[in-house]
Order: structure tokens, then sequence, then C-alpha cells
């Protein structure tokens, strides 16, 4: 799966496909680190899409007929994709609106105080008073231009937003397989490395804080495995990061 | 809304039906002081709406909705009606979509059938009558090159049926004796109930340009003041009058007067 609408745009020019005929490259089929990174960028871009706004009738109906790992090993994991595919195998005419109302509640939430909701920015959750615009979004600002991304024009919100900071990984991961697949193990690593840091400096720390309030305020089992299974997705994703580049 | 006429032809707009405003002048007329609709078989002014559950014949939570819902009234009545016997949920869709042409409202066929489940008045079940809640889908589990996937499933076919909270709703909902009810709190204006009713007889109905150019100046409008959608408004809330592009009398208004007529023979025989 793969997310739409980019909120990151690349200054790099879009090379992917060069090199895709030089016999000497690395199939990505026949390459297990190749796959893997595929696995990762499909994850980190549905995570990020399913943040970034709410479900409409194209993503509910892609979602519904694809697969989705089972028994990973990772109880988080697991338990996340049950639930968002219990509630995929129980779909009906008010279930649109349902996720609608859903995500509003919480993400948004109606109260007048900082409290009342799963607020999805970075600021909120680590500034004393949950403010937004504060120094973890220029921080992350600052690393997403270090990396060659900038923000969208048609993206509205703060930059520290955890679907960006996401689909930051995405293309983290993105990157590092077209380097992998032109043989630029360095390039590779580097990707990894960024994205190593980025994983523990920046969107472990505060997730698991946000993904609590997802499990207190959303009433649907979409959200609920969408909680659970970003929790399990990026602590694993950081173990395999530490068990990789360690070896490295 | 409601509007009571006190005393000197001023209007009142109580929020609620069923309740006055007396303490501002003293002079509501005594037909507006909210009355058992039970007891007597008549409503108040204004209030043919009247919750049935304030008189024990039917749970809070459907009468609830009605009350909150004033408008939406036919089609909640006709999803419960629909759903006597269980009904696929396309089917009472369907149904309701029809409704809600009627009406403009923005609510969905959808959103109808979840607010009466939630008021307790519908339930969905399975193909054998079984709670559906109990009967949900699990995903199915695949295996594919050694790796297992789950892959979402299809959900047991739903039905929606009308509970029995919704039923005793239904069955206390007695729209002619709400409309006898209404004529009878204002007997003065029964000829004018019975002029509207039968200007809307015809096939194309009559907007409400038209039935307020034949009403408006009819002497007994004139003191006090008022005006002939009133009239249009309280008979639609009694299901005399239906719109459907234009205000038609409805089959319960055609009985009406055809009571009304025979009732008015009689006592011309006399």
């Amino acid at each position: 799966m793969t997310g739409t609408g980019k909120v990151l745009a690349s200054q790099e020019a879009a090379d992917k496909d060069s090199g895709k005929q030089d016999p000497l490259f690395r199939s990505a089929a026949d390459d297990g680190l190749a796959r893997l990174l595929q696995q990762r960028e499909a994850t980190y871009d549905l995570l990020s899409r399913l943040y970034r706004e709410k479900v409409d009738e194209a993503l509910i109906s892609q979602m519904k007929s694809s697969r989705y790992p089972a028994n990973t090993g990772n109880a988080d994991i697991d338990k996340g994709y049950q639930l968002i595919v219990t509630y995929l195998s129980n779909l009906w005419e008010d279930s649109l609106p349902e996720l609608s109302v859903d995500y509003t509640r919480t993400f948004i939430g109606y109260g007048v105080d900082a409290y009342s909701a799963a607020y999805p920015f970075e600021s909120v959750h680590t500034s004393q008073r949950r403010l937004m615009m504060q120094a973890a979004r220029d921080e992350v600002l600052a690393l997403y231009r270090a990396a060659g991304f900038n923000k969208s024009a048609g993206w509205a919100e703060a930059e520290d937003h955890v679907s960006v900071e996401l689909e930051f990984m995405a293309r983290l991961c993105e990157r590092a397989l077209a380097a992998w697949e032109k043989g630029e193990e360095a390039q590779a690593f580097e990707a990894l490395v960024v994205q190593h840091s980025f994983l523990a400096d920046h969107l472990l720390p505060w997730t698991p804080m946000m993904t609590i309030e997802m499990r207190r305020f959303s009433k649907t089992d979409f959200y609920q495995g969408l909680a659970w299974l970003t929790d399990g997705f990026l602590k694993a994703d950081l173990e395999f990061l530490d068990d990789f580049l360690g070896e490295g | 809304m409601v509007r009571q006429r006190i005393g000197d032809g001023q209007y009142e707009v109580n929020m609620t039906h069923g309740t006055t405003n007396n303490e501002t002048d003293g002079t509501a007329p005594k037909s507006a002081e909210p009355r058992d609709v039970a007891q007597d078989g008549t409503a108040p002014d204004g209030t043919a709406l009247r919750d049935v559950a304030q008189d024990g014949t039917a749970p809070d939570g459907t009468a609830k909705l009605f009350n909150a819902m004033p408008s939406h009234r036919k089609t909640l009545l006709a999803i419960l009606r629909f759903c006597r016997c269980p009904h696929k949920v396309p089917e009472v869709l369907a149904l309701v979509e029809e409704e809600r042409l009627k009406s403009f409202t923005h609510y969905s066929a959808a959103d109808y059938c979840v607010l009466l489940e939630q008021a307790g008045s519908l339930c969905k079940v399975t193909e054998d009558g079984k709670d559906y809640t109990q009967a949900k889908a699990e995903p199915a589990v695949v295996e594919e090159d050694g790796m297992e996937y789950l892959v979402a499933n299809e959900p047991p076919e739903a039905f929606w049926v009308t509970t029995d909270a919704g039923a005793a709703y239904l069955e206390a909902d007695k729209p002619l004796e709400r409309l006898r009810g209404l004529v009878a709190s204002e007997s003065r204006y029964q000829r004018i109930y019975e002029e509207v009713l039968l200007l809307c007889l015809d096939e194309k109905g009559r907007s409400i340009a038209e039935i307020d150019a034949a009403l408006d100046n009819d002497q007994l409008l004139q003191e006090p003041r008022i005006y002939a959608r009133h009239f249009v408004d309280l008979l639609e809330k009694c299901d005399a009058l239906d719109w459907v592009d234009s205000w038609k009398t409805s089959s319960l208004g055609r009985q009406w007067l055809e009571e009304a007529r025979a009732s008015e023979t009689e006592g011309g025989a006399k």
C-alpha cells in the first residue's frame, strides 16, 4: 500500500527510474533488504495517510482489498491489524460517516482546553503548556530541510504533525531503497542513519502519549487499531534499525 | 416551535410544545395549557405532537428522539412501520431515500436508522434474528509463501427490525385522533381547517402563496390576526397535509374531511 498526496516535496530530481535497465543492479524481488525497505515505506505511507485526513471511499476500498501481516511476533502490531481488519470486515453504509466522526472526535475534539483530543502534533506533547508551533516544530523543519525536503504548498498544518513526520520516514525509506538498488550503499546507509535518529529523537518520545489519548477518545476499532499499530510498528522499526546499523 | 395566541393577538413563540408562557401576561387561552392526550383524547392548541411517553405508553428513548426531531416525524414513523417485519438494510435505506427527497433533509438514510437504533426503537439483526452486534465478522487468515496474512471478510447480511419500544410508539401514535384534538381545541377555526384541506385536494396541490391568497382576508382571521400558514403548519404536523412539491391533502386529511362533512350534514338534518 502506498499513500497519496505527499506533503514533503523532494528537491532532488525524480530519478527512481534511472538505472533500472542496468543488469548489474540488484533486483528488489531477489533482495531481502530491498523488500524490507519497500514494506517499511509502504507501512509508513499508510500510517501517514491515516493520520493526515479522514478516510475516504477510495482508501477504504483499497484497504478492504489489501492483506495485512498476521502473527508478526509484535503483539501491538498484531492487535492493531486485527482491530483494523475486523472493522474492514464489517463495513456498511454508515461506516465512512462513522469514521469521519471518529477522526474528528479523536484528533480535533470539541473541548476548550489542551486535553480534549489526541492532538497529533509533537509540540503539543513536548511543550510545557501543550502549545503548537514550539521548539519541536522548528527542529523537525530544520531536519526536513537538511535532508532536502520542504513542505508542500497545499499543506496548511504545522510541520511537526505526525503525518508529516511519518511521511518523512517513508521518503527516507524510498531514498534508501533507490540508493540500494543503484548500488550506492553509503547513501542508503546514510538515509537509514537519519531515520534512526529521527525515530529515536522525534517520533518515539511523543507518539506513545498521543496513542494513549487515541485509545481514550476514539470509539471505532479502526482508530483504536491505528493507535496499537503505530506503537508496535515504531518500536519494532527502531529495533530493526538498532540491529541493522549496529551490524554496519 | 409553536405559536401561542395571547390575548391581544401578539404571538409568543415557545421553544417546546406542551408548555405555555402564562407568566408573561396571564392571558394565554386555557386551550394552551398542556393536557394529557390519553385522558381526554384531545390535544392542546399547537401541541398535536405531544410526547406519548408522558402518559406511559412508550419508553423514553423513542419519545425523546421524536420530540427532538419533530420535522422528521414522518420519516421516522415510516421506518418503524416498514421494519415491523425485518427488512434488509439496503431495502430500508431505499425506503428512507424516498422519504428524504420530500423533506430536503441533510440526514442520510443511514443516519435515521442509527438514530432510531440509539433510541432503542430499531435494532439490527442477522438473518436468523440474532443480535447483529454479536455476529461481527472476523478477518480471514490466508497463507502465501509461508507467511500468514489477514484479509477482510464479508459481513453477515443485516436486517433492521422495529423493537418492542418502537412498536409501542407506533401503536400510541394516532394521527387522526391528534387531528381531531387539534380542531376540537380550536373549534372556532374548524371552517378554516376544512378550507385549507379542501383547497389542497387539488391534484396539483397548492403553494403557500395560493393558500395565503385564498384565506388571509377571511374575516375570521383578522382579529386576532392569524395567517393561513399557521393552519398549514399545524395540519402538516398532524399528517393531514403532505408536502410533495406543493401542499396536498393526505389520505388522513381526506378521512377527517369526510367525517367533518358527515357531522355537519347530521347536524344540519337535525
